[in-house]
């Protein structure tokens, strides 16, 4: 898991949950790059802390309240599961956050693979049935191996430096963000939370949330990006994308720029056709991915 | 089926690893026998890329290792060789997710399944190289005839010898070499190479712009006839099946028809 998970809980803000940490160093380094995101950026959103099962004593937990005072938070409530640290937290006059506290759901089940042979992306939904392209991998026989991945609001970064993350559309916009024009459509109940991620996905960079997810920059070939819901990256999609993780089919994804090296919806993948796609530009514009009679297929993207 | 397991290694990063491996596998596969290629730079890997699969991609070596798919799910079959397969690394991780234990179990799996099974090492002697090594049984060093290069690859060897219990045999590449520059003395030479490192010569690979093209195109060279760094990849490939091939003539290399031709109008002085 990672050392650093940040999670939305329904009315009550933000979560950050420090349980991956295995010292107070490791606590600190996290915790002071999360929060140095903007110096406003927390204003006004009410934060929660986690602390797992660290052991902390009096001193070390001043330490972290400093850190977060820095930037002007003031933690609501601490969760700890230690003794010690829970103890270190009274006489420090810190609220003990009362039961468990909100956890990253563990990984979803059925993720990649159930469909044994890929597809090649066709390029219009006007064509003909998507070429069926004997699979490159021996057909996968399980598919209930859980991606490891934690989804909800984590981001993972490979390098210690934490990605910038936004908690949800209301705290987002608190931040100065615009609200992205094609944000994930409404029908869906229970409203999805959504992340937007302002930032260019490096090769290596994996995100993963519950909700839909919106990129605003590019996703590199080597980076990937996961969703339960739709994800939509205001950018050029060149790395790997699965949007619908535990089986939504509906899930779609677009991109100003799709070039795809892998596209994933629910059980299906496509992957990218190994001679450039045939009458496409850079200057094609937007389209929209979705799955159609169990394949996915890519149309241009309309304004409906 | 006990098959070998070769790990390809260097120490300096950029000196043609990672193209010696894709090369070397697929040379073999075409000789006949199966050949995993197993990519060990987790978190900078390339050899997908090199062989046009990286879109194929699904599970990786990390999966395999973390019991997240079976060894057989993640092995990419490859585009024109059927008995040739890649085993990915993983790009959103890091080295620290596979230890040296977990390699030589994988690596036992493998060779039971395969003739060759083919490491490409990453650059370094930290854990990554460590672990690439932990299951080989016979080592290939590539060098470039450039000091630095040359002082790593002794390096590398020093740490290879040290294992001679597990690591049996190991040979020695050179890589892409200038015959013209060589012969002006502006170019370390294979003897001089082999001079320093005093070990047992694989091959030699001239220096070839087709690489460039084939890397980008994601065919590598040793699959294409007509291309001076692929018959020297093929070259290599029949030497480790034990056949006694003549090392290239790198002289022939610059008697070209133009050469020829020049050499042809040149007035002999006595």
């Amino acid at each position: 898991m990672s050392k650093i998970a940040i999670i939305s809980q329904p009315d009550k803000g933000v979560l950050i949950d420090l349980g991956g940490c295995s010292s107070l160093t490791e606590a600190a380094h996290h915790l002071t790059s999360t929060l140095q995101i903007s110096s406003d950026f927390w204003n006004g959103v009410n934060i929660d802390l986690n602390l797992g099962d660290l052991a902390l004593s009096p001193d070390e937990v001043s330490q972290i309240i400093s850190i977060a005072a820095e930037v002007g938070v003031k933690p609501a409530q601490v969760f700890a599961s230690s003794k010690v640290t829970r103890s270190s937290l009274e006489k420090n006059a810190v609220t003990i956050g009362e039961g468990a506290p909100m956890k990253l759901p563990e990984a979803t089940s059925e993720v990649v693979g159930a469909q044994p042979d890929d597809q090649v992306l066709s390029s219009a939904e006007s064509e003909a049935p998507v070429e069926q392209v004997s699979s490159g991998e021996p057909s996968p026989a399980t598919a209930t191996d859980a991606q490891d991945t934690p989804t909800d609001l984590a981001v993972q970064s490979s390098g210690d430096d934490a990605a910038t993350v936004a908690p949800s559309p209301e705290d987002a916009t608190a931040a100065g963000e615009p609200p992205a024009p094609p944000a994930a459509p409404p029908a869906q109940p229970p409203q999805p939370v959504i992340l937007y991620l302002r930032q260019t996905l490096r090769s290596g960079q994996a995100v993963s949330h519950k909700g839909h997810l919106v990129i605003i920059g590019d996703v590199n070939p080597g980076a990937e990006v996961l969703a339960e819901g739709d994800i939509t990256v205001w950018g050029a999609l060149r790395g790997i994308a699965h949007a619908g993780i535990g089986g939504n089919t509906r899930a779609e994804i677009r991109a100003l720029k799709l070039q795809p090296v892998q596209l994933r919806i629910a059980h299906a993948i496509a992957r990218s056709p190994d001679s450039p796609r045939k009458g496409y530009s850079s200057h094609s514009g937007p389209e929209t991915a979705r799955i159609v009679n169990g394949t996915i297929r890519i149309s241009a993207t309309n304004p409906d | 089926m006990s098959g070998r397991v070769i790990v390809i290694t260097s120490g300096k990063g950029g000196v043609g690893k990672t193209t010696a491996s894709a090369n070397i596998g697929v040379a073999l596969a075409t000789t006949g026998v199966s050949v995993a290629l197993v990519d060990m730079d987790i978190g900078l890997r390339n050899l997908d890329i090199l062989m046009g699969l990286e879109n194929r991609v699904v599970y990786n070596l990390v999966d395999v290792i973390e019991e997240r798919c079976k060894l057989r799910q993640a092995l990419v079959k490859d585009k024109r060789l059927p008995n040739l397969c890649l085993l990915p690394a993983a790009q959103t991780r890091d080295k620290t997710a596979v230890n040296a234990d977990q390699m030589k179990t994988l690596c036992t799996e493998l060779k039971s399944m395969f003739d060759f099974v083919i490491v490409d090492s990453p650059a370094g002697i930290e854990s990554g190289f460590q672990n690439a090594i932990a299951g080989a049984d016979e080592g290939v060093i590539i060098t470039t005839p450039e000091m630095s290069a040359v002082r790593d690859a002794d390096r590398i060897i020093g740490l290879i010898e040290a294992r001679k219990d597990e690591i049996k045999d190991h040979r020695l590449v050179i890589n892409r070499i200038r015959p013209q520059m060589v012969k002006t003395n502006d170019m370390m030479s294979v003897e001089d190479v082999l001079e320093i490192l005093s070990v047992k010569l694989l091959g030699i690979v001239p220096e070839d712009e087709e690489i460039i093209i084939s890397t980008n195109k994601g065919e590598p060279v040793s699959g294409t006839d007509n291309v001076r760094s692929g018959l020297a990849y093929r070259n290599i490939a029949r030497r480790l099946r034990g056949e006694d091939v003549p090392f290239m003539d790198l002289d022939a290399l610059n008697n070209t028809w133009v050469t020829k031709l020049v050499k042809f109008f040149t007035p002999v002085r006595a």
